[in-house]
């Protein structure tokens, strides 16, 4: 950016929307204020104007742009944001914010995890626990400017579009860093980068102890931007669990997440993404994966909280024989917008995808899924699949949801599916004929829809925690009844 | 009397087509009774009626069950107090293991009796313990309800579930349709297995094959929604030889 005193003007929005977005660019300045005698984070600060000049250009998507249709963000609009208050002279945020050990009690599953809780996006010692597991195979930096120098726009940019193998054909655009409203929550992200999280994991190392990233948001108000780079090298394998979740019920907060996965030759990752944010909260989170030949990438996303949250991701599968799979939970209810998106590139032969995305919607909630695999001409014997499956339990809950395949090989097996429905009037009648209570038959059968994709988490203890918490969470849909007798 | 069931009208929820016209069926403890009679009688309707199915709406007479009102009753209360119904098509509900549907089945059943419910490991005792009444595969319990079972697989499973619940009235709807041999001796077996002079059962079906293994003690031949002749065992045979033909024109006559 070589023009960076020319502001462009900014395209026709709602007083709201403007609001936001010119008190996100105030806060990116703030920073750059603050960092401006700083000669390591010259080029940082340069990132923070490029991507505020690139916000100026797209403006926010409106539900006119395709991948926003059923997206739309005026609740967004509704919220003054700044980011979180962060705490001075090195205090630990859980002090200032008044925590302790008993606040992550229910965050806590049952077996030893290397444990790294953030508060309001600032790491807290005193919280954390495990850490002498750590050792120097595992590298985990919070530190700033060197962590994310590399995490640039143009990086990110390879994951899009379908590619033959070496570069995008079936859209001839070279990566670039040209803006896009598709892009938008990416562009406030690099322009409110602050702090980045790099954990690396040493070749052939097999880090036994999950890793718990633990994200506590306690500001109100507040945005949460995030930035977390995972690199595993050749044959290394780990797993981990991210959380995050509001300590107040009624705290408004925007966490706004990048994730980068660099997956080495035969690296094996496995990832747990539960996110349990207030009803009040938004959540906007993008996650790129990047796979060499051999290495796997399992992601099973918890979606359970949250006003509004939209995730998305993007894998990559650069190398012979890599394999990811990808399943969602989504439980919607109450005034919940609810949307996981997933672009799948296959770039070369023999490689595996395998996605299972469920939502129950109930009340007025809104469920939006999309997915696109992509199939490069390369990438011949390619094996992929996408299955969406959504139950509705009430009869103003809505789904949208668009499945897509995008296949320019001639020897691939791929298939793509979505089905939408009602709880089966038989299977409740059946349970009922059995002496079971009809809000009972509902939660067993909607909690047995619910947790499929998770059967595939290999860690038992993990899996049973999360099935042992869903099954308290479901016990919110007794209300059904009364909602399908009200709307009878 | 276990069951009283007097001049009984339903029609069909939506559109109101009525199907029992004015239905009288008393069943005293440890009968059995057969229900007999051609396609679009009312069979399946009296025993959806009797299990609480709401796709049909009861517009006159009464059913008393063990003394108490069983139409004002849920239908997972009817179960609750003792009525099982054996489906035609026991349902498939993937996800959800046989054994948890089962226990939590049993322990509704046990609270209404007063009972304390049986955690994990009783219930796998009691589980087991009305295995080999019916041959039951052990690999079954541990499936996904009916899911993956085949017709004889799923006809076993319902009559399991009945020997867990202990019911004092099993109505038998159709069960015996589209069944082999072999599983037609499966419901037979099952059925007299759990034979006892508190229960009772009405077992409802279009053939007298089930009978001859069954042996009710009361036949009833259903026509046009109402009972138009009732008899013993002989009737089933007389039924084999003669058909319906005969006692309907015989009942029409006689208006």
């Amino acid at each position: 950016m070589t023009e960076r005193n020319q502001v462009t003007t900014l395209p026709k929005m709602p007083p709201n929307a403007r609001a936001l977005l010119e008190a996100l660019e105030q806060e990116s300045q703030a920073l750059n204020q603050r960092d401006q005698a700083d000669p390591a984070r010259e080029k940082l600060v340069a990132r923070r104007i490029a991507a505020a000049e690139q916000l100026r250009q797209t403006g926010w998507p409106t539900r006119k742009h395709e991948n926003w249709h059923y997206t739309g963000l005026t609740p967004l609009f509704e919220s003054s944001f700044s980011l979180a208050a962060t705490p001075n002279n090195d205090q630990d945020p859980a002090d200032v914010a008044g925590l302790s050990d008993a606040a992550l009690t229910p965050y806590l599953p049952p077996f030893e995890t290397i444990r790294l809780v953030f508060v309001d996006g600032v790491f807290s010692e005193s919280l954390s626990g495990g850490l002498d597991a750590i050792d120097d195979d595992l590298s985990i930096e919070m530190a700033d400017a060197d962590a994310i120098q590399s995490m640039t726009l143009a990086d990110l940019r390879r994951y899009q579009g379908v590619q033959d193998g070496t570069r995008n054909a079936a859209r001839p655009v070279a990566p670039s860093d040209a803006p896009s409203v598709d892009d938008v929550f990416v562009h406030i992200n690099e322009m409110c980068l602050d702090q980045g999280l790099t954990i690396r994991l040493a070749p052939n190392k097999v880090l036994a102890r999950p890793l718990q990233i633990l994200q506590l948001v306690t500001q109100n108000d507040a945005l949460v931007n995030l930035r977390v780079r995972f690199e595993l090298g050749h044959h290394a394998q780990m797993s981990w669990l991210n959380q995050c979740a509001c300590l107040d019920d009624a705290a408004r907060s925007w966490v706004n997440r990048l994730q980068q996965v660099s997956l080495a030759d035969g690296a094996v990752a496995r990832q747990v993404d539960w996110q349990g944010l207030n009803d009040q909260s938004f959540l906007s989170s993008m996650t790129y994966v990047d796979q060499a030949p051999h290495s796997q990438w399992q992601n099973h996303a918890l979606a359970l909280g949250a006003r509004w949250s939209r995730q998305q991701s993007y894998v990559c599968l650069n190398g012979e024989g890599a394999d990811a799979e990808q399943n969602t939970l989504a439980w919607v209810r109450g005034q919940q917008l609810t949307d996981a998106r997933t672009e799948t590139q296959h770039g070369a032969a023999h490689c595996t995808s395998r996605q299972l995305h469920k939502f129950v919607v109930q009340d007025q909630g809104r469920g939006v899924f999309n997915g696109m695999i992509g199939v490069a001409k390369a990438a011949q014997k390619t094996d992929g699949q996408m299955d969406n499956k959504n139950l509705l339990l009430s009869p103003k809950a809505k789904m949208d949801t668009k499945p897509q395949l995008e296949i320019y090989a001639d020897d691939v097996a791929c298939s793509h599916g979505c089905a939408s429905g009602e709880i089966d009037a038989n299977q409740i009648f059946y349970a009922q004929a059995r002496g079971i209570k009809h809000d009972e038959a509902v939660r067993m059968i909607t909690q047995a829809f619910l947790l499929e994709p998770l059967e595939s988490i290999a860690h038992d203890s993990l899996r049973q925690w999360l099935h042992d918490d869903l099954s308290k969470r479901l016990v919110a849909l007794p209300s059904l009844q009364h909602q399908r007798d009200e709307n009878a | 009397m276990l069951l009283n069931v007097e001049n009984l009208h339903a029609e069909v929820a939506e559109g109101g087509q009525p199907i029992l016209k004015g239905l009288n069926l008393q069943v005293e403890p440890g009968e059995v009774h057969a229900i007999m009679g051609p396609n679009g009688a009312g069979k399946s309707t009296l025993s959806s009626v009797l299990a609480g199915r709401d796709d049909y709406e009861v517009t006159d007479g009464s059913a008393q069950f063990d003394g108490e009102d069983l139409l004002e009753m849920d239908p997972e209360e009817r179960a609750r107090k003792g009525v099982f119904l054996a489906f035609q098509y026991p349902v498939e509900i993937p996800g959800v293991s046989n054994k948890l549907f089962m226990q939590t089945a049993v322990n509704a059943v046990r609270e209404e009796r007063g009972q304390a419910p049986l955690d994990m490991f009783d219930f796998d005792e009691y589980a087991q313990s009305k295995m080999s009444t019916l041959n039951m595969r052990p690999d079954l319990l541990e499936r996904s309800v009916n899911v993956g079972f085949s017709g004889g697989e799923k006809k076993r499973n319902d009559m399991y579930q009945m020997a867990l619940l202990e019911p004092k009235l099993c109505i038998m709807d159709e069960t015996d349709s589209g069944l082999d041999i072999d599983a037609l001796k499966v419901v037979a077996k099952g059925v007299n297995a759990l034979r006892s002079p508190e229960r009772s059962f009405l077992v409802v079906t279009h053939y007298q094959r089930l009978l001859d293994y069954i042996k009710p003690d009361v036949v009833h031949v259903l026509y046009d929604g109402k009972i138009v002749k009732s008899g013993g065992f002989e009737l089933v045979e007389k039924l084999e030889n003669e058909g319906y033909d005969q006692i309907i024109q015989s009942h029409e006559t006689g208006q």
